[in-house]
């Protein structure tokens, strides 16, 4: 009997313990997340753009075809409508291939696209003097993957400002 | 009597190898049951009291000359944990007997002695019944070169079995991105050892070819931003430019008198083929299609004539014309995109890439009649380039993931790929070498 008192006041202590103890336990509530200030940027001053960037886009090609294909002469037209407006800019035409094929046919290829382009702006009115064209083949992919999707963003032609 | 029989057969390969086209056809599709059975023991070292030192270097050489012999087509090695004798150098030792049950016609015995600081090797070819002797000479190299002098060894042996040299002692060219992300030429043996690096160019090199002196290697380079010609001297370690016209200077091949290189470059707006005089530089168009892409060219073994590859059919296929520019011929109408043609040196057949169901996989036609035969399906499999004995060919495939480097007889079989490192492309096999040893 005695024994048994000991043990509930022992259960007893211990829930005690529990009911009080555990508010005690639980950590301080964490300082409140501050907020991030927003830095204070200073808004850099946007110097009015006295003169406007060029911005040829790159056109794309079939595959071993190098003809400027019907989605891409509007991109080519409006390259060769800012080449008439900023007359005083020359470019490189860099014909690229996707790796399929040999490396030497590709180079020819990519020069042939290179040239389809500069036919293209030259007969639109741009002076032939203001274009070069390099090829590279196969040697420089934007994409390194082996699908179509890859492929078709690597056989392109870009343009490359000459100051 | 058995010396005679095995002349008379080594009497039938050489006319195999030398006359008979068709004949060296059956040979080599033969590949497998061979012509040769040789049994090549490890060789033994003159004294016993050389070092076990050394035990690692003569089973390495050993396993080199099995490897090199090989290679042949025309040579079966036998496996050498089937060999009923080993350790022997002393031909009067060889037991005949024992040897039929391995079934092998002729059997190296090698001698291998060394200072440390050069190798000799005695080297006895025997034909297995007789004990006759069919070939025997001493050799010697300094210690770094033994591995070549292994090479020298099996090109000998090959000659005295076959009657023509083998291609131990070759080396192929080629491009790789071993160093970074340019785009560099190398040159390594024929198994893929001892690969060097010939160019810096800190950008890209493309296409090497050998001069058939074996001294100079044509290739173009973007060094100079333009795709430009080069010749590189290797001996004297010395780059030169030959054709930097605007547009792909692409270099094609070396006439087999040396004088000069087929290459194409831009006229009219449009890739055209080009004879170059290596020395004087004068240059000799050689077609006029300013609608079609001309390029790829390979010299006929006799000079008169130049495979290259066109596009003026609409898809890129192989012709023939010769060396005035006339006389063109088509020769390839199977599939839609055939390219990158090599001259077989015997003069008799082309190998190309040709686009496939498959992908891109190597054919190989006969220059007089025939179909193409596809020697590939495994991967993507381009640059064909034939060795220099019209037995063996290199070839890139990435069927392992990046483009390596890989060797083939040209029926297909006995591929065996020799570069690891980086992506490897567009090898060249260098003519017949020489070494010369200290």
């Amino acid at each position: 009997m005695r024994k048994n008192s000991v043990v509930l006041i022992v259960a007893f202590l211990v829930l005690a313990v529990f009911i009080t103890g555990c508010p005690k336990k639980t950590p301080p509530p964490p300082p409140p997340v501050v907020a991030p200030t927003q830095p204070v940027i200073e808004e850099p001053v946007v110097e009015p753009k006295i003169e406007p960037k060029i911005e040829l886009r790159t056109v794309y090609f079939d595959y071993d075809k190098y003809n400027i294909r019907a989605d891409q002469s509007a991109r080519l037209t409006d390259n060769a409508e800012q080449l008439m407006k900023f007359s005083n800019v020359n470019i490189i035409v860099e014909g690229h291939c996707d790796e399929r094929g040999t490396e030497e046919y590709n180079m020819a290829l990519g020069e042939k696209r290179a040239r389809a382009v500069l036919n293209f702006l030259s007969e639109y009115g741009i002076a032939a003097t203001r274009i070069s064209t390099r090829s590279f083949g196969e040697e420089r992919p934007v994409c390194k993957e082996t699908d179509d999707n890859c492929y078709q963003l690597n056989r392109r032609c870009e343009f490359i400002e000459v100051k | 009597m058995m010396i005679k029989r095995f002349k008379i057969i080594l009497l039938f390969v050489f006319c195999a190898v030398c006359f008979a086209q068709g004949d060296a056809y059956l040979k080599i599709t033969d590949v497998g049951s061979g012509v040769v059975r040789l049994a090549v023991p490890n060789m033994v070292p003159r004294l016993e009291g050389l070092g076990s030192a050394w035990d690692t270097t003569i089973t390495t050489l050993s396993a080199v000359l099995r490897e090199d012999l090989r290679f042949s087509p025309f040579i079966d090695v036998i496996d050498s944990s089937l060999y009923p004798q080993n350790g022997i150098s002393d031909p009067s030792k060889i037991d005949p007997f024992k040897w039929s049950s391995v079934n092998a016609h002729a059997i190296v015995l090698g001698q291998f002695d060394t200072d440390g600081r050069k190798v000799s090797i005695k080297i006895g070819l025997y034909s297995v019944n007789s004990r006759a002797k069919i070939f025997k000479q001493d050799y010697q190299a300094s210690t770094v070169q033994a591995r070549r002098l292994v090479h020298r060894i099996a090109d000998d042996i090959h000659k005295a079995l076959t009657g023509e040299e083998g291609v131990a002692q070759t080396q192929i060219a080629f491009v790789s991105t071993r160093a970074g992300e340019n785009k560099d030429i190398y040159i390594c043996d024929y198994d893929g050892f001892s690969p060097r690096r010939i160019t810096d160019s800190r950008s890209t090199v493309l296409s090497p070819d050998w001069s058939p002196g074996g001294d100079r290697l044509s290739y173009t380079s973007y060094k100079n931003d333009n795709p430009d010609l080069y010749v590189f001297d290797i001996y004297k370690d010395r780059e030169v430019v030959l054709a930097s016209h605007s547009g792909p200077n692409l270099t094609g091949s070396w006439s087999p008198d040396g004088r000069s290189i087929c290459y194409s470059r831009i006229a009219d707006s449009n890739s055209e083929l080009y004879l170059l005089d290596v020395r004087t530089g004068d240059e000799t168009r050689l077609t006029y299609t300013p609608l079609s892409i001309e390029n790829s060219p390979s010299f006929s073994p006799t000079g008169r004539e130049i495979v290259f590859t066109s596009d003026r059919s609409g898809t890129p296929q192989i012709y023939i014309m010769d060396v005035l520019g006339t006389h063109c011929r088509r020769v390839t109408y199977e599939g839609n995109y055939n390219d990158g043609a090599d001259w077989s040196p015997r003069g008799d057949k082309i190998c190309y890439t040709s686009r496939t169901d498959q992908g891109f996989q190597i054919a190989v036609i006969n220059v007089a009649y025939g179909d193409p035969v596809y020697i590939t399906s495994v991967g993507n499999n381009e640059n064909p380039y034939w060795a220099p004995d019209g037995y063996h060919i290199v070839f890139t495939s990435n069927r392992t993931g990046k483009y390596q480097l890989y060797t083939m007889n040209w029926d297909g079989s006995d591929v065996r790929r020799i570069t690891n490192s980086g992506a490897n492309t567009a090898p060249a096999w260098s003519p017949r070498y020489r070494w010369s040893f200290d």
